[in-house]
């Protein structure tokens, strides 16, 4: 009898809590989308973060109703990944075409061949590509790094667990 | 390699180009060709990066400050000439027997 009591009891209140849990989040929804719209910029080099965040917020503006911009602030964030390969495309691609050598260096070249009293936005424009470009090189060996973390975890987790069984 | 040679012609692209084909005089947000384009955001971003760099669009800020509109400024795109005259060459290439191939 305390049995189905209780059951009763839970078939009324979670169903409750869910819908409550359901409208909290839905009245959330919009602060999440630029949340996660911001999060999605953090991951692009300093030097686009303006332009991309104005422009996806004003995406997310765009559509009609909260979910809607969940929606899109998520596909925003995960479309986010491509988006800052494609910004590390260019560097790269003229790096190849001057001369083969490393895109810094090739920047670097540029910098030090520049008259720093006559070329000032010049020399601006490629300190902020070189610092891009570093920037993309810690965010890719960080990536690195923790994907290896992740794969030497699961393999000492497995060698642990399967040692009884295989020796 | 020359600049059109760069650009990879995924399904999503040629519907974003032939929606930017339909009406070349208007500028169209993310959000326009997001929706009209039946193309997710996540999607549609890095493409349009890639045809930008590649000179086949063009994109321009919304006139007018953030604060007077109240909302973030929309970036509005458009084909270039070139733009145009490789995607019709494109299209030119796919169609068969009077309709694209993507809508058979």
């Amino acid at each position: 009898m305390e049995y189905l009591i209780g059951g009763l009891v839970l078939l009324a209140i979670v169903p409750l809590v869910v819908a409550l849990l359901a409208l909290e989040l839905y009245d959330n929804a919009g602060r999440t989308a630029e949340r996660l719209v911001n999060r999605a910029v953090d991951r692009l080099p300093a030097s686009s973060r303006d332009r991309y965040r104005e422009e996806w917020l004003a995406h997310v503006e765009d559509q009609p109703g909260k979910l809607a911009k969940l929606l899109a602030a998520l596909s925003i964030y995960r479309g986010s990944a491509a988006v800052l390969r494609e910004l590390a495309v260019p560097v790269a691609v003229r790096a190849r075409r001057s001369n083969g050598a490393s895109t810094s260096r090739v920047l670097l070249q540029k910098l030090l061949s520049l008259n720093f009293a006559r070329r000032p936005s010049k020399i601006a424009r490629i300190v902020s590509e070189l610092l891009d470009d570093a920037e993309l090189a810690a965010k890719s060996s960080i990536g690195w790094a923790f994907w290896i973390a992740v794969v030497g975890a699961i393999s000492a987790i497995v060698a642990t667990l399967s040692r009884g069984h295989f020796w | 390699m020359d600049k059109e040679s760069e650009v990879r012609l995924s399904g999503p692209a040629l519907k974003v180009l032939g929606y930017l084909l339909s009406d070349i005089g208007h500028g169209k947000s993310g959000a326009d060709i997001s929706k009209a384009a039946k193309v997710a955001p996540g999607t549609l971003y890095p493409l349009l990066i890639r045809l930008e760099r590649a000179g086949w669009l063009k994109g321009e800020w919304e006139a007018g400050d953030p604060r007077e509109l109240g909302r973030p400024r929309r970036r509005y795109y458009c084909l270039t000439g070139v733009g145009q005259k490789n995607a019709r060459s494109r299209f030119d290439e796919l169609q068969f027997g009077g309709d694209f191939v993507w809508n058979t």
